[in-house]
């Protein structure tokens, strides 16, 4: 079976060699990690508090972060997970008190809900602009399910760990998430049993 | 490894985020099932779908590195606690220097034929005699005076008060060209440069506004300057 989608995931010996460098003042392997990480830092980070200009702080502040703690990094886990959970941590604290985006997760149904006629909309580029419109108004925990699964790359235990919730619930979450898309999927011609 | 819970662990196995085992385990299951083989079709739907919502929003400012470097220069590492990213880290490095050295002394040593290693032991007797001679002082003192080897170095813990500020220069600046921008703001180099390329400068008896006015006045030099920015701790 050939593997799908894209995730941006790098090299993980790589990105674990960058850290240890950095832990002894490499300024080069920052300069690295820091190409391959704040992109996709900030596609988390903006995601979450949809500010882009404190988004942007986040980033910084987190790769500082990177900088002035290298040297505690064990590589129990990934790099990404060890990044993205401080850049979670950063991006919580940056909007503490104001409500994030938490649409109701029902609001994802009600958008394929409230095509009329769902099934009959067989323009593709519709089909995938619904998509992505339900996506974007799932719950903020459950896109952030899918974001780290499908754009990140990152398995269900390391995601576990950046939302500090148990394996179960990041499963319990993708199932949820995939059953509000169901709808639109189905109406794309995949029949499935989400 | 049940159906139900290959299906629980399809979205990782779809974007290879699963260990070798579990990943074979699924595809047991993948392999007769025409349910999660049609789960895996709409995975690859959603997985698009989710890589492709970001491409509206805005996109992240590369150069928004300069800040963070400059801010590393300041912040103070946490000692590494010799954790095994470290050791590997640091015998990499090791490692690959003695591999070298080996690589090109003794395995160089071993295939050169006799006539070709004596005329080695001569030349590094040589070159050592030659090194020996060189390095004996003669009385002569070589003048202090600014560096003038393309290269513009600062003289740390120059006297004087004043607030300071850091910046780079773009690449092709000659050292005449930062040497007149430093001059030009009354600047003296107090620190630098760093690895990347970053001086500290002092600007001596400066107030708050004619610093301003001088950070504003050479973040417009575009051409020579690669960043500016006040030092915090002014």
């Amino acid at each position: 079976m050939a593997i799908i989608a894209k995730p941006v995931r790098g090299d993980p010996a790589q990105e674990k060699a960058w850290l240890g460098a950095i832990a002894q003042g490499d300024h080069r392997a920052f300069e690295a990690l820091y190409k391959e990480f704040a992109p996709r830092v900030f596609r988390f980070v903006v995601r979450m508090i949809r500010d882009e200009s404190k988004a942007e702080e986040v980033v910084n502040d987190v790769m500082v972060e990177i900088w002035k703690n290298a040297g505690l990094f064990e590589g129990r886990s990934s790099a990404s997970t060890w990044i993205l959970s401080i850049a979670r941590f950063r991006a919580l604290n940056a909007v503490r008190g104001k409500k994030l985006d938490t649409t109701d997760i029902d609001e994802a149904t009600n958008i394929a809900d409230g095509q009329e006629g769902l099934a009959e909309i067989t323009d593709r580029y519709a089909q995938r602009k619904l998509l992505k419109t339900a996506i974007e108004h799932l719950s903020q925990a459950h896109r952030e399910v899918l974001e780290l699964t499908f754009f990140h790359g990152l398995n269900c235990k390391e995601i576990a760990q950046i939302v500090e919730r148990p394996e179960n619930t990041v499963k319990t979450r993708m199932f949820h998430a995939k059953k509000r898309l169901a709808p639109i999927l189905e109406g794309m011609g995949l029949a499935g049993a989400a | 490894m049940n159906k139900d819970e290959a299906k629980n662990l399809l979205p990782w196995y779809a974007v290879g985020a699963l260990e070798d085992d579990e990943a074979q385990a699924v595809e047991v299951f993948l392999n007769i099932s025409p349910e999660l083989q049609q789960e895996l079709a709409q995975l690859r739907v959603l997985g698009d779908a989710v890589a492709e919502v970001g491409e509206d929003e805005p996109v992240f400012r590369s150069e928004l590195i300069n800040d963070a470097l400059a801010r590393i220069e300041t912040v103070e590492q946490v000692k590494p606690t010799r954790t095994p990213i470290v050791e590997a880290s640091m015998k990499a490095q090791e490692g690959g220097f003695i591999a070298w050295l080996r690589d090109t002394l003794v395995g160089g040593w071993q295939e050169s034929p006799g006539g070709a290693r004596l005329a080695m032991v001569v030349q590094f007797g040589f070159i050592l005699a030659l090194g020996v001679v060189l390095l004996t002082p003669t009385g002569m003192d070589v003048p202090p005076g600014p560096a003038d080897g393309g290269v513009l170095v600062g003289a740390d813990g120059a006297p004087g008060q004043g607030p300071e500020i850091t910046l780079s220069f773009n690449p092709d600046v000659t050292v005449g060209a930062m040497m007149d921008v430093i001059n030009d703001i009354g600047g003296q180099i107090v620190a630098g440069p760093s690895t990347q390329g970053i001086y500290t400068v002092r600007l001596t008896d400066a107030d708050e506004q004619q610093l301003n006015e001088i950070v504003a006045k050479l973040r417009e030099d575009t051409t020579a300057i690669r960043f500016v920015r006040k030092k915090r701790d002014n």
